[in-house]
């Protein structure tokens, strides 16, 4: 345990590894409250399964990309700590799970030897950065842009202004119009555009915000048709301090930014956004590319043999799976992995692979895949051959029979009902049934074992959300079928409509019944949207209705899939950000580490975050308050209108200005020397203050 | 018969914006008749008592979503079946037996609130 301390390099990883250690511990004896805790480790990547005392860690790595040296370390760290199994998620994330907690620290620091990061993985926090698997090699794509989701991580990771907003906050890259990335159901999504400007071509950005799914799925603004490169730091800066300012956050369920929008509108937003011009540490920000344009380089020229028996089968590979790349001669390889799972044994020897023989480089795809990049053509043969040794061959990469799942009540705690089960019935379904689809691009599937929608079914052609059904003192494991949503392209997307709920047992029989009917009914080279569009929802509902039957429920629909005993309803608590304890006292000392943050920041010269410490101070500061009271502390802004009203109009608190005038200098100063200064001066002053206060009521 | 949610609610909030009548209100949130209705100012309701149509009301459960009886109208009007118990994933929007109406009534409730 003792061992890590001496190894990591970056001394704020240090710090952070040393932290999460000290608050194990501190939480072990009882010294830490359980909320403080969760909210801590969530933001450290270690969240909680279904099953009791152990941990899901899940490994952020940015538009998922991976060296061989990563993806062997993660095998290593899976196999020492997990069970050896990998899952990629739908945000380019891998995930293990059955972690002990004691590990967690010791886990991490062996991660860091090879750049891989916890930090804000969970919790409400800026998460996983991801971006269009093929970006850097799409022969569409006005330019690559990998290094501006990099350094849109890089430069959120650790920044004072998005470590405790009110919820968690997703940022995609689409390299193409064709908005592989999903940008119309994100915080913030960049489609990459060039533009003319006085004959100059200009590097840029669409810009769509306050995008998401969920229960409630809403269709993002377009914030910008055109933002400039240099600009998109300042953007992601000021949307991040405006909501955290104005983000609801003792309502769980509203505190997502799309609800903030919907309340304000965009204009107010904007003119928000714009308000906080002033305090930005950048107005403008160039992000150096050197670093990814360097030269493909190869290991190896020999080219190894490889004798292909099955001629069809690897022209069929070639065809679903085989995906050209913008540089000439080079190829990119689809890997369909089922489920997203993989393991250790067959990761380590992919990772031999790409290091000889491609470029050292692979990433984690949205839809729970691999994407192998520039393997040139003359080596194809031999992937294949390697590959399928590996079972990496499956035809069918991002196609039809592709279905994308969460992991469910496998693991996870607010699966309603089984996602991967019926995942597995509907592949065999199509494999065994409608192969024809192995090779058709036509339909999206999309699972989810919830509302919540890690599975994205509600952006799905198809979609089905697991649920449970009542049938009289019964309960039987159920699925809502959605259909009708889809990525139309630059920023446009649609959300499924919820059709109608049926047993889990019927799903394939569900699935038959749509296939069946498109395949009839489609009018020439008809889009299945078109499709369904026109036929329209009550179409497909009565298309359904049989199915929803439930007065002849079998025994064995009560049984979910996967499962060989009743179902059984269990469904915990969300921890993706843990409930806030108000007690005075802890607020008040967390108001003191906040004062000492904005010392630390402003003695290393690092000005805005000295800043935003003593921001926070103050607004935690005043919530204290505010919560010995009773009264409302719902968001920043409204902690210090209240605090106004309560304290200041009634002279209860006495300070020169009203608290409103004091906290806002944040923006209407640059973040200067001389007002980090002065703005942590008032936070001190600010806090005094209320101790004052506090002691004289608490005396009395 | 109004729906009521039971306390097997996981608060997904799934079912809040399926309702034609806006009655389905968050735990703990405070909510008007006025919201999603044609109702405004001082009005006399079904039942012949007087009310503020744009009057902040107390919430009915501070714990899980909940429906107002008098803004439910199970849907008749708008749908076949009330979209909350169609939406809801642990199948907890039931008929309130306490609050037994007949499809005429709840057609006139719904003219009502919609007029």
């Amino acid at each position: 345990m003792q061992s890590f301390r001496s190894e990591i390099e970056n001394p704020l990883v240090e710090k952070d590894i040393l932290e999460l250690e000290r608050k194990i511990q501190l939480f072990k004896e009882g010294k830490l409250d359980d909320e403080r805790f969760r909210s801590l480790r969530l933001a450290r990547g270690v969240y909680g399964q279904r099953q009791l005392g152990v941990q899901m860690i899940r490994i952020k790595l940015p538009y998922g990309k991976v060296t061989s040296e990563q993806l062997h370390r993660i095998a290593d760290v899976s196999d020492e700590y997990s069970r050896g199994r990998l899952h990629i998620t739908t945000r380019q994330d891998i995930q293990i799970h059955y972690v002990s907690l004691d590990r967690t620290p010791e886990l991490w620091a062996q991660l860091e030897k090879d750049d891989i990061t916890l930090r804000e993985a969970c919790g409400n926090a800026v998460r996983n950065v991801t971006a269009s698997e093929t970006a850097g090699i799409n022969p569409e794509e006005p330019f690559d842009v990998t290094p501006y989701a990099h350094e849109v991580f890089q430069f959120f990771l650790r920044n004072p202004i998005c470590q405790e907003m009110g919820r968690k906050f997703k940022i995609s890259f689409s390299a193409t119009a064709q908005d592989t990335a999903i940008s119309f159901m994100h915080d913030l999504g960049f489609i990459a555009k060039i533009k003319t400007i006085e004959n100059k071509k200009i590097r840029g950005f669409k810009v769509m915000l306050a995008g998401g799914l969920g229960s409630q799925p809403r269709h993002a603004d377009t914030m910008y048709e055109f933002l400039e490169e240099d600009l998109l730091i300042p953007t992601v800066e000021g949307v991040l301090r405006v909501f955290d300012r104005y983000g609801e956050r003792s309502k769980r369920a509203k505190a997502r930014m799309k609800f903030l929008l919907k309340d304000i509108g965009l204009d107010q937003f904007l003119t928000l956004v714009e308000e906080e011009r002033k305090a930005l540490a950048y107005k403008s920000y160039r992000i150096s590319l050197s670093e990814f344009e360097k030269p493909i380089d190869f290991s190896s020229e020999e080219v190894p043999n490889a004798i292909i028996s099955d001629k069809k089968a690897y022209s069929q590979w070639k065809e679903t799976n085989v995906i050209q790349q913008k540089q000439e001669g080079l190829y990119a390889i689809g890997i369909k992995v089922h489920l997203g799972d993989f393991y250790t044994d067959k990761a380590r020897l992919l990772a031999d692979l790409i290091k000889k023989y491609a470029a050292n480089e692979l990433r984690f795809t949205l839809r729970q895949n691999i994407l192998i990049r520039h393997v040139r053509e003359a080596y194809l043969p031999f992937f294949y051959s390697e590959l399928q040794k590996l079972g990496f061959t499956e035809a069918g990469y991002n196609s039809s029979t592709d279905i994308t799942a969460c992991p469910g009540t496998d693991t996870c705690n607010l699966g309603i009902a089984s996602s991967t089960g019926i995942t597995k019935e509907l592949e065999r379904v199509f494999k065994t049934e409608y192969p024809e689809y192995i090779k058709s691009k036509e339909i999206t599937i999309k699972i989810s074992g919830c509302m919540n929608a890690c599975g994205q079914h509600n952006i799905a052609h198809i979609g089905f959300q697991g649920m449970s059904i009542k049938v009289g003192n019964l309960l039987a494991p159920a699925l809502q079928v959605l259909i009708g949503g889809g990525i139309l392209g630059n920023g446009k997307g649609r959300f499924s409509d919820k059709l109608i709920k049926i047993p889990s047992k019927r799903g394939p029989q569900a699935l038959r019944v749509l296939l069946n009917d498109f395949e009839l009914e489609k009018e020439q080279k008809e889009s299945f949207l078109n499709y369904y569009d026109r036929k329209g929802k009550t179409y497909f509902y009565n298309l359904l209705k049989e199915l929803s039957d439930t007065s002849n429920l079998k025994e064995d629909e009560f049984i979910d899939w996967g499962h060989d005993k009743n179902y059984v309803k269990a469904i915990g608590v969300g921890e993706c950000a843990g409930v806030v304890i108000d007690l005075v006292a802890t607020l008040l000392f967390e108001s003191e580490e906040k004062l000492e943050n904005a010392e630390q920041a402003f003695l290393k010269e690092q000005w805005s975050d000295s800043i935003y410490h003593s921001y926070t101070a103050i607004i935690n500061t005043a919530k204290a308050l505010l919560t010995s009271e009773g009264a409302k502390t719902n968001t920043q802004a409204g902690i210090v209108k209240n605090f106004d009203e309560v304290f200041i109009a009634t002279n209860k608190v006495k300070l020169p200005n009203s608290l409103s005038n004091l906290v806002y200098q944040i923006n209407k100063n640059e973040p200067t020397r001389a007002f980090s200064e002065a703005y942590l001066n008032t936070a001190k002053t600010f806090y005094k203050a209320v101790d004052i206060y506090r002691k004289s009521i608490v005396e009395n | 018969m109004a729906i009521i949610i039971t306390d097997e609610c996981i608060n997904c909030g799934a079912c809040e914006p399926e309702c034609p009548n806006t009655a389905i209100y968050e735990g703990a949130v405070e909510w008007k008749y006025n919201e999603g209705t044609s109702l405004q100012g001082v009005i006399t309701s079904l039942q012949g008592n007087s009310i503020n149509a744009d009057k902040v009301q107390e919430p009915i459960s501070d714990e899980y979503y909940f429906i107002v009886p008098d803004k439910c109208t199970e849907c008749k009007g708008f749908h076949e079946e009330p979209q909350c118990a169609a939406v809801c994933p642990v199948d907890c929007c039931v008929p309130d037996d306490e609050n037994v109406e007949t499809e005429k009534e709840l057609l006139i409730k719904q003219e009502f609130l919609h007029n």
